[in-house]
């Protein structure tokens, strides 16, 4: 053994033994809280039953109350493994007195954004919450509990019927979109705002669940992925193009009303754009261009064709 | 006291960082006492089953479109959710059988050991009642060759074909979604996750479509028989410092019918032109890996990056290019299309506390869609009637490479400013535009100066620019060279969002929300020129007394755009303007008679829309009818607690609806000389429903 190596053995056990002084040093000194509850759960339950401005009685009821499972707060310190030591809390006070404070959560919370999250993620840090950190969301000071409620036997924003109603809250762009004579089925319940948005971030537009828009959009609409012989060129980019997601005045989720819609990308030698107005209602001359389906009437592939003589949307 | 303050202090300080030390500080907290006494654990089975009955009063698809009420008659209301817990051993299940007595009918059950395992299956259906008015000659609708009656007679044009009128026969259009669902999920560790889903989803019914010969067109009934299969396997790491997954998703989709063959309405425009086939969407398959990665570090800095690898094949037999055995035609030049287009999408984001109140945001995002498709030359058949020059198919592909930076700086704890620049760019095979660009600076801030006020503003402006524009080579006839497409012009686009939402009281919030957005095309002659959205919307929530609770929201949105075109192929000789808006209130209002035994609530819903389109040319204006709808619907319901277990739930629903739309106004089947129509009609209703169900918790 050379004496350099030696000198490089010598440092790192001295340093590996000071590293782990300290580090247990550090564990004790967490670890040894002199300020919890003597009681746990009950301790807060006392105060806090049915009767209490902020009840909390049905948290018994919930995933985080499963005491065989060593993963959720009840397996440990119960209440305080999120709020933190409540003894000081916990403390009667006279009537007029103020109560202690205790870590609490909201948007009046005695936390800061980030430290109600940062609990919530020492668990939930996995999976779809990957992308979480400087998300829309988590920048625009979005906190855990702003949309989930946690002190409930059944969270609303876990339901697809009640689900919405929590995105509503600052989405009421979206209550209005879904209200719209053509719309998916959000308020008939049968669709969630989580069935194609990923609200725990995502780099994809508007916090996508999939890579892209259409990936998104082919997860329930997967015949109009192709790849087809004659593609409608937008289609295959972005089915926003053409479409709203939500909701529209327009049938199909259109933005805006053939053959109006289809003159803003097609002008053609020998079919051009020709204004379509009130002369071709019934009662003038009925116009193949303007009623019914319109260009759709000849042209009604307009997600592509797999036939031959398919190239102008034709068969 | 002082002492006091420290201990306080050090309370909400241990809060966030206590989940981390938790193992060692619930080691070493004496919880010898800690019985949870008072913890009402549920612990065997519970149960609530719903049963009654409603009433519908009138037939109608629009009201019914997703909710399954489209008949009049009775309908059965049937709910059930069960549950059971074992605190013991973690185990547990759970199941939720909702609308049982309706088409909308769905079955959750999932269960397993609370941090091992869960499994779960789930059934859910959805209806589409599309149209109830629709009327056709054909017969075997909903299959995959329609035919015409004995006694059709032909004719050039939809007033002389005599056999019309006898023949029209009542057709809906409706779909049905049955979706099945079962998976399973593993947490072999307390880290580590897993998952197997599989979801297969079936649509079946029939929908509109339209075919024609030349200009002599036809709206058509088409099959739908779709099966998608869907799996999703992930492995899943969660660790303190850097997370990862890695996954896997697949799609196949199957259709039953590769073609819809229909016969010629109208006299032939050339011999052997008396049938079309149109093609239905073909067998596909999507492959899809994606692998993700998060990394902290330290607390101030995290680095994200996610990458994903597809594959979309299509390999359909082609069908023949007519069914007009009197043209003749070059074959094809493969039986199938071997269409393949791969996919690739990278994000990399990085994320860096500088100090407590400057932050800032990196990243860069890459897609390519990659079209591997073959190009080949077609002798194509021009509807069946004759051949026309050989077309090259054009596989579109295209690359989004996307930088963003932004830097959030909180001047203080109330007061919150964040800005940006993003850059996005686009390259594009076979189109118009092979590249172009877009910048976007914005700038935000967030005050809650006031206790009970958050005001949340953001502004962007964004310019787009392209490189070139030519016509599309090998696409014969070609579009004006003045028109610009407008997902590919130079735009520019200023958004601008502002929210507020105040806390008037403990009782009562009030939110306004404003958001518009300004689309100009400075380079467009022809195609869209320029658009505008607004919106404004207003939330209130009142909680008027102890026992009653009201909502209220109002919302107004406009969108506006303009179009020009030519009707000469040369400059621009009209011009369009479209006003969309839509404007929706509601109101809901509950109030609770005696606690814990009866309540009574009203939720109303008002909605409107009008669809305006005025064509400028040659100095005359010319309108088209507007298109509107109209909505009252109103619910009023009431629960009342008969005993412990059993609650009574009755509820009267009222629903107006009308519509107009020119497109469908007084346009019969055959109103329209050259398209034998399906004779549709903008929908209006009036229902009254009623609905009476007892809830019993056993």
């Amino acid at each position: 053994m050379t004496r350099r190596s030696t000198l490089c053995y010598a440092f790192l056990v001295v340093g590996g033994i000071l590293f782990g002084t300290v580090a247990v040093a550090a564990e004790d000194e967490v670890a040894v809280k002199p300020f919890y509850t003597p009681k746990g759960a009950d301790t807060c339950l006392k105060c806090h039953d049915e009767d209490s401005a902020l009840p909390v009685y049905a948290i018994s009821k919930t995933k985080h109350a499963q005491p065989a499972d060593g993963r959720t707060p009840f397996a440990g310190l119960q209440c305080e493994a999120c709020h933190g030591p409540g003894a000081e809390h916990a403390v009667f006070v006279q009537p007029g007195e103020k109560q202690a404070p205790i870590g609490t959560f909201g948007k009046n919370g005695s936390m800061t954004v980030s430290q109600q999250n940062q609990v919530c993620l020492d668990c939930h840090r996995g999976q779809e919450r990957l992308a979480w950190q400087s998300s829309a969301h988590e920048r625009n000071g979005v906190v855990c509990v702003s949309c989930h409620q946690i002190h409930i036997a059944h969270d609303p924003v876990l339901a697809t019927r009640s689900q919405p109603d929590v995105c509503y809250q600052c989405h009421s762009k979206a209550r209005s979109e879904f209200l719209k004579p053509s719309k998916h089925p959000v308020r008939a319940g049968k669709m969630a705002c989580g069935d194609c948005h990923q609200v725990h971030g995502s780099e994809t537009a508007a916090l996508l669940k999939q890579p892209t828009v259409n990936d998104t959009c082919y997860t329930c609409h997967a015949e109009k992925r192709g790849p087809l012989l004659w593609e409608h060129a937008p289609v295959t980019e972005d089915c926003r193009i053409c479409h709203f997601a939500h909701g529209s005045v327009q049938p199909t989720l259109l933005k805006k009303r053939a053959p109006v819609l289809c003159q803003q990308c097609h002008s053609q030698f020998g079919h051009p754009s020709i204004p379509r107005s009130a002369s071709g209602l019934p009662g003038n001359n009925p116009s193949v261009f303007l009623l019914s389906g319109n260009c759709t009437n000849c042209h009604a592939q307009v997600h592509g064709s797999n036939h031959p003589s398919g190239a102008k949307l034709m068969r | 006291m002082r002492f006091g303050i420290h201990i306080s202090l050090l309370t909400l300080l241990c809060a966030t960082s206590l989940n981390v030390a938790a193992d060692n500080a619930a080691a070493s907290v004496d919880t010898s006492a800690w019985k949870c006494a008072y913890c009402e654990f549920d612990q065997g089975v519970t149960a609530t089953v719903t049963g009654g009955f409603g009433v519908v009063s009138k037939d109608s698809f629009k009201f019914g479109e997703y909710s399954g009420l489209r008949e009049q008659g009775i309908y059965v209301i049937g709910d059930a959710v069960a549950d059971y817990r074992n605190v013991d051993n973690a185990s547990y299940w759970d199941i939720s059988a909702l609308n049982l007595g309706l088409d909308t009918r769905s079955l959750d059950m999932a269960g397993g050991k609370q941090g091992l395992y869960r499994i779960f299956l789930s059934y859910d259906e959805l209806p589409h009642y599309i149209s109830d008015s629709a009327r056709t000659p054909f017969r075997g609708n909903g299959g995959a060759r329609l035919t015409l009656p004995a006694d059709w007679v032909t004719a050039g044009s939809t007033a002389d074909m005599s056999a019309l009128n006898n023949d029209l026969k009542d057709v809906d259009l409706e779909t049905k979604r049955t979706r099945l669902g079962l998976g399973v999920m593993v947490a072999p560790a307390t880290q580590w996750e897993t998952s197997l889903k599989f979801r297969q989803e079936t649509s079946e019914g029939q929908r509109q479509i339209a075919g024609s010969f030349y200009f002599n067109a036809a709206e058509l009934v088409m099959p739908v028989e779709y099966t998608t299969n869907l799996l999703d396997a992930a492995v899943n790491y969660h660790g303190k410092s850097w997370q990862a997954k890695l996954a896997y998703h697949g799609s196949t989709f199957n259709n039953q019918n590769n073609s819809l063959i229909w016969p010629n309405p109208y006299t032939p425009m050339v011999a052997g032109a008396d049938q079309g086939e149109l093609a239905l969407p073909p067998d596909n398959q999507f492959h899809q890996l994606v692998a993700a990665l998060t990394l902290g570090f330290g607390d101030s800095s995290k680095l994200m990056a996610d990458v994903a690898f597809s594959r979309l094949t299509q390999d359909a037999n082609f069908l023949s290019a007519t069914r007009n055995a009197n043209v003749s035609v070059a074959g094809l030049p493969d039986d199938s299309l071997q269409g393949r287009v791969d996919g690739t999408n990278a994000n990399v984001k990085w994320r860096s506390e500088l100090s407590d109140k400057f932050r800032i945001n990196a990243a860069y995002q890459y897609y390519d869609r990659d079209n591997k498709t073959p190009r080949r030359s077609f002798d194509w058949v021009i509807t069946d009637v004759n051949v026309a020059a050989p077309r090259t198919n054009l596989p579109y592909s295209y690359r989004r490479n996307t930088f963003k930076l932004n830097a959030d700086y909180d001047i203080a704890s109330s007061l919150k400013t964040a800005v940006g620049y993003d850059y996005e760019q686009y390259k594009r095979t076979y189109q118009e535009v092979e590249q172009s660009q877009e910048r976007t600076v914005w700038a935000s801030l967030v005050s809650r100066s006031l206790d009970n006020a958050d005001i949340t503003m953001k502004y962007a402006h964004a310019e787009r620019e392209k490189h070139g524009y030519q016509v599309v080579a090998g696409i014969d006839v070609p579009e004006n060279p003045l028109l610009r497409k407008y997902n590919m012009a130079d735009r520019d686009r200023d958004t601008l969002g502002l929210r507020m939402d105040v806390a008037a009281s403990a009782q009562s919030t009030f939110g306004l929300a404003v958001d518009v957005a300004k689309d100009d095309y400075p380079n467009s002659s022809i195609g869209l020129v320029s658009s505008q959205e607004s919106h404004l919307g207003i939330d209130v929530t009142t909680q008027v007394t102890k026992r009653t609770s009201t909502s209220i929201f109002l919302s107004h949105e406009n969108i506006d755009s303009d179009v020009a075109g030519s009707q000469m192929y040369n400059v621009a000789d009209w011009n369009g303007s479209l006003d969309d808006s839509f404007d929706s209130a509601g109101i809901g209002l509950n109030h609770i008679v005696m606690r814990d035994k009866f309540d009574v609530g009203v939720d109303y819903v008002y909605t409107t829309s009008r669809g305006r389109i005025t064509y400028a040319e040659g100095g005359a204006d010319s309108q088209l009818p507007e298109a509107s709808t109209r909505l009252n619907s109103a619910k009023l319901y009431g629960n009342y607690r008969l005993s412990q277990a059993l609650v009574l739930n009755g509820s009267y629903w009222y629903e107006r609806y009308t519509s107009t739309d020119w497109a469908f106004d007084g346009v019969s089947e055959s109103t329209v000389s050259n398209n034998l129509g399906l004779g549709q009609e903008a929908p209006s209703y009036r229902e009254n429903v009623f609905l009476l169900a007892v809830r019993y918790k056993l």
